[in-house]
């Protein structure tokens, strides 16, 4: 045995040990096996890149959860043999733990990553395709600035990567000019009709003019151009028309062809994200039928939109992160005509971001007249910040309950007689999902 | 009464919730009785200005700054007549190293500023990035200030500072001082945003503008601040446990 199989299989024997002894603790082992299996071989990632066959990747700010999710899925109902970072632990430790924990020989492998650090994923496990979903400000005081963050993913791209992207971010549109083999897909129509009030203009990325929109979707998601000519790439695979009935039901384009697709979940956003999953299974050249199928059937898991039933109503867990996604989630809840009780959950962790200025950004102004929500209840290390931004956008204070302690606070919004929306950042996320586990066994 | 505030290029001065500053005067106005009237100022739609109570400068990404800068350079002078007339300024981050004379850059080059204050920033190395606590001289109620910093740049000046830094950087991270007060300018660091957890300074803001527009000594009537006063003691309680700041990685 040379020197580095010893190191590699120190490492994973290692990292092994540690996710055992944490499992058996109850301890949330989704990141510091594969730390430490890194920390023994810093290669670790370069390696187990040899033991798969074909590696994709998947970033962005939104929905790599979900796509990543989606196509794992898929590829794992075709029979092959998959691997991926299936919960969202998406720096360098995450990939490593999904590999600790299941070791071997693989057909695919189908990795999230985090949009600060892909350059340094990338590297390691050169992967065949690499999709992105969009780029929206996300905990910024760990990058800087959008800017910085979309040309150190174009800078580090190699010509021999099939690229899958959403032609209705200008920002991601920028990859056009690269010269690698690229697939756009995108929804060459308004979805949700009504106002939207977009804060921020859009300037093009390549003259610098305001971009001119024909239509929104979602946040700078939509139908652009500029008079120097830029515009939304020519779709490889698109939507042009939806609807929201229990289900999306819509049909995908491409080449001329159409295939009707069902998808569970709400929310324009995950209409991009059952496109982008589709079409990097076409581009893999899976049937179109059975990708469709598949699809239609999948249940997500993971606080993305994760339903509990508790004392006969549904307690539902989202994931919020940045103001886009609040956004989209807080019209979510506003199409649902049923009474409901709110918990915000707001930490300020490092991965939550420490600084939780960004809810100034998100447009609570929305739920002021509350309409069938009964009660706001908000909580995490940062709640008293959710309460002066709901006062500042005036919702009635009357209903706004502060509660600290994160489990009184779930405690405290599923004692109504009402469904529970809940809406953690990041770090409250796995315990919230916890909390709610143990008290749905329990039924009491 | 009334009031007009200027929202400078909110769609390109728009990082870190610093709208949110805007939002808090606004209502805050507002509760009492006051009129505000918001104007965006943009590239697409020039405004006089000549009529601001207050102007607000946020802060944006550096190629933002870039695209608005030779807009903005137009109305420097204007700007500067403004100032001394006693027109509020509330800049922040960006907004702050613009109204100086120059920025000089992580590469070393020289990036002019508005010059309308005497003083300059200049990259070094490291970010400085956390929760900060500032204690203020200026007369009002709480003396302490907090808010969060985010900046790569350092800047040195010898007016009086917004106040004095109790943890965290500040201006540069070595003399102490956080903010720039020149008449009824005030540049800082701070989001958060800067108002929504310090309703005492932007009272002082409504007030200092009023009193200028109306040429008349006020005392606004009192807001309930439980909400603001809570969020501000519960950070503040969390700025002091964290200990000293350490120097973030530079981009």
């Amino acid at each position: 045995m040379n020197l580095r199989r010893f190191r590699f299989y120190t490492a994973l024997y290692a990292g092994k040990l540690v996710y055992y002894l944490m499992k058996i603790l109850n301890l949330d082992a989704t990141t510091f096996p594969g730390k430490v299996a890194l920390n023994i071989y810093p290669d670790f990632l370069k390696e187990i890149s040899s033991k798969i066959k074909t590696r994709i990747l998947v970033t962005g700010t939104n929905g790599k959860t979900t796509t990543n999710n989606l196509i794992n899925y898929v590829i794992k109902r075709k029979g092959y043999r998959v691997i991926g970072n299936l919960e969202g632990a998406n720096l360098k430790s995450g990939i490593a733990t999904s590999y600790v924990k299941n070791s071997g020989i693989f057909d695919f492998a189908t990795f999230e990553v985090d949009e600060g650090i892909f350059p340094y994923v990338y590297e390691d496990l050169s992967p065949h395709y690499v999709v992105i979903t969009n780029f929206f400000r996300d905990q910024l005081d760990r990058y800087g600035e959008i800017d910085i963050t979309v040309n150190k993913i174009l800078n580090c791209l190699k010509e021999n990567t099939i690229l899958v992207l959403n032609a209705d971010d200008p920002f991601v549109a920028r990859f056009s000019k690269l010269p690698n083999k690229k697939f756009f897909f995108g929804i060459g129509t308004k979805i949700r009709e009504g106002v939207e009030e977009i804060k921020e203009s859009i300037y093009c990325p390549i003259c610098g003019r305001k971009l001119n929109y024909d239509f929104f979707n979602y946040s700078q998601l939509g139908k652009y151009s500029c008079k120097c000519g830029f515009k939304n790439p020519d779709y490889d695979f698109y939507i042009s028309s939806a609807i929201f009935n229990k289900e999306w039901n819509t049909e995908i384009f491409e080449k001329g062809e159409k295939y009707n697709l069902t998808f569970k979940y709400p929310g324009v956003y995950n209409l991009y994200n059952v496109l982008s999953a589709y079409s990097l299974l076409r581009v893999l050249n899976f049937d179109p039928l059975e990708i469709s199928k598949f699809i239609s059937e999948f249940e997500f898991r993971l606080g993305r939109l994760e339903k509990f039933i508790y004392k006969g109503f549904e307690r539902i867990l989202v994931l919020v992160k940045n103001p886009a996604g609040y956004n989209q989630v807080l019209d979510t809840i506003k199409d649902d005509k049923e009474n409901k009780v709110l918990l915000l959950i707001l930490n300020d962790n490092i991965a939550d971001g420490r600084d939780v200025s960004w809810i100034w950004d998100v447009d609570f102004e929305k739920i002021k007249d509350l309409g069938e929500i009964q009660k706001i209840v908000v909580s995490g290390t940062r709640g008293e910040d959710l309460l002066v931004r709901l006062k500042y956008a005036e919702v009635p204070l009357e209903k706004v309950h502060l509660e600290r302690d994160l489990k009184k606070a779930i405690d405290y919004s599923i004692s109504f007689p009402y469904k529970t929306y809940i809406l953690p950042t990041y770090t409250a996320l796995f315990r919230s999902r916890k909390i709610l586990m143990r008290k749905v066994k329990n039924g009491a | 009464m009334e009031l007009k505030i200027y929202h400078m290029y909110p769609d390109l001065l728009n990082l870190y919730g610093d709208r949110g500053n805007i939002i808090v005067l606004e209502r805050r106005s507002r509760w009492r009785g006051i009129r505000v009237e918001v104007v965006n100022f943009t590239r697409e739609e020039e405004r006089s200005l000549e009529d601001a109570d207050i102007i607000f400068l946020g802060g944006g990404s550096d190629r933002e700054q870039e695209l608005l800068y030779s807009h903005l350079s137009k109305f420097k002078n204007l700007l500067k007549e403004l100032v001394e007339a006693g027109v509020f300024v509330l800049a922040v981050c960006g907004g702050y190293q613009l109204l100086g004379k120059y920025y000089i850059d992580a590469y070393g080059n020289k990036i002019e500023g508005l010059s309308i204050l005497d003083f300059y920033t200049k990259a070094e190395k490291g970010r400085l990035i956390g929760n900060i606590l500032v204690e203020t001289n200026l007369p009002i109620g709480l003396k302490t200030i907090v808010g969060f910093e985010n900046h790569g740049g350092r800047t040195y000046h010898d007016y009086t500072p917004l106040g004095k830094v109790i943890r965290g950087f500040g201006n540069n991270g070595k003399d102490n001082k956080e903010g720039l007060i020149y008449k009824n300018v005030i540049g800082t660091y701070l989001h958060g945003p800067l108002l929504s957890k310090n309703p005492h300074l932007a009272d002082y803001i409504i007030n200092k503008a009023l009193e200028r527009k109306y040429k008349k000594e006020i005392s606004l009537a009192p807001l309930k601040d439980y909400e603001e006063i809570l969020a501000h003691e519960r950070v503040k309680d969390k700025i002091l446990k964290e200990g000293k700041p350490k120097i973030g990685l530079s981009l």
